[in-house]
């Protein structure tokens, strides 16, 4: 049950769609496979009674012949054109390898009764030109069988045309199921995308709730601890009380950060990402270089998350090259076309050429109150950095190479005006 | 089933074919004749063999299935009419022993290169029949198999629109080729 709540649940919508898109597939191949072998069929019930009318006419044929010859005593010299024509068309029906499909087993010894009255009644005396009277007789029963034969056939092809009908109408069947089954899916998905929408709300409200707490904890411990050993009749040490001024401060600064991105609508307060970037780059004087091409420069994005991310990258950045000499730090964005989807994405990235990190601390970096200077800034750490990208539907990847340098790549797909506005719309709504 | 339907349609019109058309009673026999219905030329199966350079096709039919070819041989049809001095024609009307009647157009004959059939090739189970003796490998059509003579197209080559609806280009037992303007 929790594997199906769990796993399977998100996934179903998409395995129904896929269905339904098999199912048509499907129902439409068989659609017209009934198609080709209705042809068939027709084909082959043409060819059978296309047989059967003409052994009727040449039986016909040899019949009137032969009457005149029994009036007159002269047979015209066409009947063995018509004789060999009626064995022909005999044999060629019975060689027919659907014929049985078509013919009962009482049609089939018609026939054959056909081909042996032909074969030792009438051919001797055509040949011999007398006894008339007797092929009259036997001419007259074959007439009969071969209007028996023609009969059962249109019979047959009846039923067998029902039945391709019939197989067609169950193949539309389906045909419909699989459509219902592809709208069904895709009502779902559209509901379970909107239930994920407040799922991922929810996740940042939570983000949002221990970056805060990530940020204030150790300060306000410190300044509890500092308060509880505090005592009235003595003075505290300059170096304690600076210490807890320089964290009420923070602690200051830090509410002042979070009030601002909180209370900041959520349209409106954006920025040129190059104007942002020169501004950060600005602080820290000639050490920081920023390279942003000419569509990433006008990019508005949002000003209160993304300064925050920058400065944690730029400050982080700069920590590691603390020591090294002439070594900078190169900011760059660009604007990229995201190779499947019909969208781009912003991809920044802080590089320094500082110590860089073993694999262990890269593996950890993105952990929560997880921090190697744990203390001694104010800054967001990795890990609220890593969150803060991700309600911006981004990633961030670290790239680090121990004595090469860190390079810190963000992520942020950039959405179309269009769907921005139906992202508007569904949030609002 | 083209053929069918023509087949039909012109068996409703048989009496009046019949007494417009003489057909000739020996079908091992092919007539050729100009667009007056003059005979020009006729030619035996034996001179069919005999007398034109013979081209062999390994070839199904309409009435075969897709991995049943069969290897028939026989002059080209196209040299069969100029030997008669039909050159100029547009179309050929063909006329069967059973009165069944096909126009071939003169551009298909060119394109496609149809043959008089007058032979197919022995199979295994015929090499001890009297018409397959040891060293011969083609053996006389019988009217069965739609011969004894029998015109045969290349069907790979064939346009695939002519499948069934030029069927009745494939004319078995013809007995009268005559040329029209």
């Amino acid at each position: 049950m929790k594997f199906f709540n769990g796993r399977l649940l998100p996934v179903l919508p998409y395995l129904g769609m896929a269905a339904a898109l098999g199912l048509s597939a499907w129902t439409f191949i068989q659609s017209n496979r009934y198609r080709q072998e209705t042809d068939a069929i027709l084909n082959q019930t043409f060819e059978i009674q296309w047989r059967a009318a003409q052994i009727r006419e040449r039986l016909i044929r040899v019949y009137g012949y032969l009457r005149i010859a029994d009036e007159t005593g002269k047979l015209d010299a066409d009947i063995d054109r018509q004789m060999a024509l009626v064995s022909v068309n005999v044999a060629q029906l019975e060689n027919l390898p659907y014929l049985n499909r078509f013919f009962p087993d009482h049609d089939a010894e018609l026939l054959g009764g056909i081909r042996l009255t032909l074969e030792q009644k009438i051919a001797p005396l055509v040949s011999a030109r007398k006894n008339y009277t007797q092929g009259i007789a036997d001419m007259a029963k074959l007439e009969q069988s071969i209007y028996e034969i023609s009969s059962s056939t249109v019979d047959h092809s009846a039923t067998l045309q029902q039945t391709a009908s019939i197989d067609i109408a169950a193949s539309r069947n389906w045909f419909i199921f699989a459509i219902a089954l592809g709208l069904g899916a895709t009502f779902y998905l559209v509901i379970h995308q909107r239930y994920a929408l407040a799922n991922r709300r929810d996740q940042h409200m939570r983000s949002f709730a221990s970056l805060f707490a990530h940020m204030t904890r150790s300060r306000v411990t410190a300044l509890r601890l500092f308060l509880e050993h505090a005592q009235p009749d003595k003075q505290p040490s300059g170096e304690m009380l600076e210490a807890a001024r320089s964290a009420a401060t923070e602690l200051e600064s830090i509410t002042n950060s979070v009030l601002q991105i909180a209370y900041a609508p959520q349209d409106s307060s954006t920025v040129a990402l190059g104007a942002l970037l020169e501004d950060l780059a600005q602080d820290r004087g000639s050490c920081v270089r920023v390279l942003v091409d000419s569509k990433a420069r006008l990019h508005p994005v949002p000003a209160a998350p993304f300064g925050l991310v920058v400065n944690e990258l730029l400050e982080n950045a700069l920590a590691a090259l603390s020591g090294a000499r002439n070594a900078g730090v190169l900011v760059s964005a660009t604007l990229r076309r995201h190779p499947f989807l019909p969208r781009n994405y912003l991809l920044l990235e802080v590089a320094d050429k500082g110590a860089g990190m073993p694999p262990a601390i890269v593996a950890k970096a993105t952990t929560p109150f997880f921090s190697t200077r744990a203390g001694n800034h104010t800054g967001l750490g990795l890990t609220a950095c890593s969150q803060m990208v991700s309600t911006l539907n981004g990633k961030l990847v670290i790239q680090s190479a121990q004595g090469v340098g860190t390079t810190v790549q963000v992520r942020i797909p950039v959405r179309s005006t269009a769907a921005a506005f139906w992202q508007s719309l569904l949030r609002h709504r | 089933m083209l053929r069918n339907v023509l087949a039909a349609t012109f068996a409703l019109a048989l009496p009046l074919a019949s007494a417009a058309e003489e057909i000739p009673l020996d079908p091992n026999e092919v007539s050729v004749q100009d667009a007056s219905g003059k005979t020009v030329a006729v030619f035996s199966v034996k001179q069919l063999r005999a007398e034109f350079p013979q081209q062999t096709y390994d070839t199904r039919t309409p009435w075969t299935s897709d991995n049943e070819k069969i290897q028939y041989r026989g002059p080209l049809l196209a040299n069969v009419l100029a030997k008669a001095g039909i050159t100029a024609a547009k179309e050929v009307k063909v006329i069967a022993f059973d009165n069944f009647v096909s126009d071939i157009r003169m551009d298909e004959i060119r394109s496609y290169n149809p043959i008089l059939a007058v032979e197919r090739r022995c199979n295994e189970n015929e090499s001890a029949s009297p018409h397959c003796p040891p060293g011969q490998d083609f053996r006389p059509i019988s009217m069965v198999e739609k011969g004894p003579i029998f015109i045969v197209w290349p069907f790979d080559q064939l346009p695939a629109s002519y499948v069934p609806a030029r069927n009745s280009i494939w004319v078995f037992f013809p007995v009268i080729l005559r040329a029209t303007q």
